[in-house]
């Protein structure tokens, strides 16, 4: 039997050989694998000579694929003379055979089973090879690839693995509708040992170059349309995922299993069911390289994960769309993969569960219904949980502890579900949703199943129209929502935000250089006209740099399908999300100050907002409760307004609660903005029932605050019984600020514009002072106590009289005071800049802003300066 | 942080490392080196905004190419007599390593003189002086034919906490 396998390479090989040139090293690379095949079982029939002439023809090969060899056509003819005596040889050998037959039946002793089980099933079988012909291109493109990274793989490279995986998943889904499942089979057993060497460090890539050439010799036959007698078994036994002992020399036909498919499944599991691993180990130290690797992991986990939570919502909606199953297969796998390549053990498990899940709804086994949705959602968070422990073990360089995290548990859970689902299995797409859509009976889909059992080749919706259950229309609106729009995201690159900062800065720095150009210029009318040229220039990548570091809200808003969808189900409330204007751009930092508010105000609205379905029926509302999302930008300020259609505010109830609270005066006449705003009081809540979601009368105050530390605003708007508005302005940037330039002695200030109220010139009887010390100003009915910022920040006091200077109205935190001035300079937009690590935090000082001129401003915290003007003397 | 520990051990490590490059520059009548590797740039003097309420040696900030740095004036640090800056009058800015990150900070100095290549043997330790003097940001002495060098380890001589400590105290 060796013979015959030699025999059939050797004439492969030289049918390759003779299509194989020099000017196309593909050609010749692909004769590599078939060499080496052939090289061993002239060992095993220790054909020594042949051996040796092979490894010749290898390098000769390999010489001529790295361009060494100056004369490629007389390296042709070498390996033309080695290759032709090598099938006269083995001919030879035929001839030979009778009388060597100890050797050969000592071969054949060793794997006689397996063989003739495999020629038996053919036999029954008897079916030639059957697929049609673009499938088979398209199977041997694919086989290439593969051989291709195989030819260049080095052991450790993980990314080839990747590829390899990917090539091979494809080269699976290709080969599952052939007959027979050989090739597929071979093909499943290649992917799993590839992921054995992922996961376990395994570098004997010998197994999957026999499985290369044995899918290569498959697929031929198919091409040719004959059947494949070759024994598949040795093959399929040596990718085992257990290659370590058997080292390539040992004899390729050792024990043969009969059941090739289910041996290879079996055994990835082990690697998944080994519980020797959890047993606590005192962290070990990272070094540099694994820290990197991890924190790349980490952010890219991260990334997968929030895809995943959108693309589960999404197959909420549709359970049937496999696109969107295999939207959340693959960011498990990337998990699973590099999780395992780096001995993240618990991440690599839980997600590899998980995966073989996912895996089986893409086969079509079952659908993923809520139970499902529920544990696969379940499964994410606790990967991030496992990952905060990794990041957290990155930050001190050690290896994370994760030994309280229990993801067997849930891996049962898993398990269990995948069972029980499997078991359930599920109706036809198609007609699931016709169902669904109401236009199709139930009765008439089992009907016209059976009718399409009887004629597979018709598609269940040509049935439903032909037996008139369903529209042409119907049909075909269907099967566009089975299609369900497939968006394409832009390509984008990952960039540091500090390259970012920097570009800012530099961009910041052309404008100062260009401006200080401008003023220089002479009469050349050209030159100006140059120069004009480069100021438009340099505004365009001003804003560019200013623009790159905006990101759509979209990642925030998808955040929130996540949590409407767990409080709708905790609460047990239908509460449905609307969104518009996910695209509107926002500045990342502002993005993150968003998030928490968002989250508590959109808890608010489903708990207390909304109100529960029966509720909604007696007032003539729909069942199902909505929440609009909507972003726009307005006048130099991003708007994002939460809207629900609840119960609205009662406004009696907020001003008795307030009044019995002592919060206001009962006497105050109050109007509803104003009695709104008593919510956003610390203190204040007004649900009766404290629930799990929310309510602990720590919330909307905890929101403004939140949102007025980014320099944002919130407004509510209400109407009883029809529901709650509350809208969020925020500045489109926190890098800039509005200010005003003053001059104050020989120092410029910038002082933020939101907190002037008025400028003036005081006169000389409005002014008073206090004690012969404390300073105060007449303004409009009122007294301002007035700050020199000269005697709180300069080394000498000043005794200009505030008459001869001006007096800038500062408010803070309903506090107002008069800051003199010596001057004003004028009013612009600055790039907020820290003023580095060991000067931030000084009082009265929120950074630092490059004026005009080049040089450095200081822009002032008006809070600070109040506080610094009460202590001082 | 692993560019900043190279030049750690390459200026000022344990007594082996001592040897390597140093920029000299002058201080009244003394010349100072530190380890080169620190070295980020030299500039003129250029105008500085000072910075209220911080310790009298901290100048204020200057615009860096867009980077706002504070600017540290090293006669002010170490207690010499303030003199007005001159056309020699330089900013060497460094990079410093804190506990959390690695910072600029702009010194400003005499005159920066020349880059040297300090021997290991041409280097004494650094002696006492009773309390009078902190001698903890010196690396060592280096006798060379121009005269005493004296080796400064930059991050202890403006460490974060220094400045901010002074800085409450300031008030």
């Amino acid at each position: 039997m060796a013979y015959d396998q030699l025999k059939n390479l050797v004439e492969k090989l030289s049918c390759d050989f003779v299509l194989a040139s020099p000017s196309d090293p593909e050609s010749l690379s692909a004769l590599l694998p078939v060499l080496k095949n052939i090289h061993l079982q002239c060992k095993s029939l220790s054909l020594k000579d042949e051996a040796r002439s092979l490894k010749t023809a290898r390098s000769l090969i390999k010489s001529v694929l790295n361009g060494k060899e100056s004369a490629p056509d007389d390296t042709m003819e070498a390996l033309n003379g080695i290759f032709t005596s090598l099938s006269s040889s083995v001919y030879d050998l035929g001839a030979f055979e009778t009388t060597h037959e100890d050797d050969v039946q000592e071969m054949d002793m060793k794997g006689p089973e397996p063989e003739i089980e495999f020629v038996l099933d053919e036999a029954e079988g008897s079916d030639p090879l059957e697929c049609s012909d673009p499938m088979i291109d398209q199977i041997e493109t694919t086989i290439d690839e593969f051989g291709h990274i195989i030819a260049g793989f080095c052991p450790g490279e993980i990314p080839d693995l990747g590829t390899m995986l990917n090539i091979l998943e494809k080269l699976w889904n290709l080969s599952q509708n052939c007959e027979p499942d050989t090739l597929a089979n071979v093909a499943k057993a290649c992917m799993n040992y590839v992921e054995t060497m992922t996961l376990e460090e395994i570098y004997n890539t010998k197994p999957i170059e026999d499985g290369l050439i044995l899918l290569k010799a498959l697929s031929r036959h198919m091409k040719k349309g004959s059947p494949f007698i070759f024994d598949t078994e040795d093959v399929l036994n040596l990718l085992e995922p257990h290659p370590a002992d058997s080292s390539p020399d040992v004899n390729r036909m050792s024990d043969g299993k009969s059941d090739d498919m289910e041996s290879a499944d079996a055994a990835a599991e082990p690697l998944d069911d080994d519980p020797s691993a959890i047993a606590p180990v005192p962290p070990e130290p990272l070094t540099e390289d694994d820290i990197e690797i991890l924190a790349d992991f980490i952010s890219e986990a991260r990334d997968n994960l929030e895809n995943i939570e959108i693309h589960l919502v999404e197959l909420e909606q549709d359970p049937t769309d496999t696109e969107i199953i295999n939207n959340i297969f693959r960011p498990f796998h990337t998990i699973k993969g590099v999780s395992g390549f780096l001995s993240l053990d618990k991440i690599n498990k839980l997600s590899h569960t998980t995966e073989n899940l996912l895996d089986a709804a893409r086969n079509k086994e079952f659908l993923i219904n809520d139970v499902a949705t529920n544990a696969i959602l379940k499964s994410v968070d606790t990967l991030k949980l496992l990952l905060s422990r990794v990041e957290q073990g990155v930050q001190q360089g050690l290896k994370p502890m994760d030994g309280d995290i229990d993801v067997e548990g849930l891996r049962d859970l898993l398990k269990e579900l995948q069972k029980t689902l499997s078991e359930d299995g599920i109706s036809p797409p198609i007609g699931k949703i016709l169902v669904n859509k109401g236009v199709v009976e139930p009765e008439d889909l089992e009907a016209s199943l059976a009718v399409q059992k009887e004629q597979p080749d018709k598609k269940i919706g040509e049935i439903l129209i032909e037996s008139q259950k369903a529209s042409v229309e119907d049909v075909s609106s269907a099967l566009i929502d089975q299609k369900a729009s497939k968006k394409q995201a832009a390509a984008q690159v990952k960039v540091s935000t500090e390259k970012l900062d920097d570009l800012v800065d530099y961009a910041g720095e052309l404008v100062i250089a260009q401006s200080m150009l401008r003023q220089r210029l002479s009469q050349d009318p050209e030159l100006t006209q140059n120069v004009a040229q480069l100021n438009l220039i340099v505004s365009k990548i001003q804003h560019i740099a200013m623009s790159m570091r905006m990101i759509p809200i979209k990642a925030t808003f998808m955040k929130m399908i996540r949590l409407v969808r767990d409080l709708s189900q905790k609460s047990g409330k239908q509460v449905s999300l609307l969104m518009s204007g996910e695209d509107t751009e926002i500045d990342r930092n502002v993005v993150d100050a968003l998030y928490e508010p968002m989250v508590h105000m959109i808890r608010n609205a489903v708990d207390h907002g909304i109100e529960s379905a029966a509720d909604r029926e007696n007032a003539g509302k729909p069942d199902n409760g909505t929440i609009n999302l909507r972003a726009y930008h307005k006048g130099g300020h991003i708007m994002i307004e939460i809207e629900d259609d609840g119960k609205g505010l009662d406004k009696f109830r907020i001003l008795e609660k307030a009044m019995s609270k002592g919060m206001v005066n009962p006497e105050a006449d109050l109007t509803d903005a104003q009695i709104y705003d008593l919510i956003l009081q610390p203190g204040f809540s007004t649900a009766q029932q404290i629930t799990d979601v929310s309510g602990r009368g720590v919330g909307m105050d905890v929101v403004k605050d939140g949102i007025e530390k980014f320099r944002g605003h919130l407004n509510i708007d209400s109407e009883h019984g029809r529901g709650t508005k509350f809208t969020i302005s925020l500045p489109l940037t926190l890098a800039i600020i509005d200010g005003m330039l003053v001059r104050v002695g020989t120092e410029r200030y910038v002082i933020p514009t939101t907190a002037i109220q008025r400028v003036f010139k005081p006169e000389k009887e409005d002014c008073f002072t206090v004690e012969a010390r404390e300073e105060m100003i007449k303004e409009r009915d009122a007294l301002i106590p007035l700050i020199r910022l000269q005697n709180i920040y300069g080394s000498e006091k000043s005794t200009i009289p505030p008459w001869d200077s001006l007096v800038v109205v500062v408010e803070s935190k309903g506090e107002t005071r008069g800051l003199l001035i010596d001057e004003l300079l004028g009013k612009d937009e600055y790039v907020i800049k820290s003023l580095g690590a060991n000067l931030e935090g000084i009082q009265g000082m929120s950074g630092g802003a490059i004026l005009a001129d080049g040089r450095v401003g200081l822009i002032l915290d008006v809070q600070g300066v109040f506080t610094i003007a009460q202590h001082s003397d | 942080m692993s560019q900043s520990e190279q030049p750690q051990e390459q200026a000022h490590g344990p007594l082996l490392a001592k040897a390597g490059k140093y920029l000299t520059f002058t201080l009244a009548d003394e010349t100072y080196g530190m380890g080169i590797l620190k070295v980020k740039e030299i500039i003129g003097m250029m105008p500085v905004t000072s910075v209220p309420r911080t310790p009298e040696f901290v100048k204020g900030v200057i615009n860096l190419r867009g980077k706002v740095i504070p600017v540290v004036d090293l006669r002010l640090k170490f207690a010499m007599e303030a003199i007005p800056y001159t056309d020699r009058t330089c900013i060497i800015v460094v990079e410093i390593d804190t506990d959390e990150q690695t910072v600029l900070i702009g010194i400003v100095v005499d005159a920066v003189s020349e880059v040297l290549n300090i021997r290991e043997e041409e280097i004494e330790n650094t002696p006492t002086f009773g309390s009078r003097l902190d001698t903890d940001y010196i690396m060592g002495m280096a006798k060379m034919d121009g005269g005493v060098k004296i080796l400064l380890n930059i991050d202890h001589v403006l460490s974060s906490q220094e400045i901010s400590a002074l800085e409450q105290t300031g008030k």
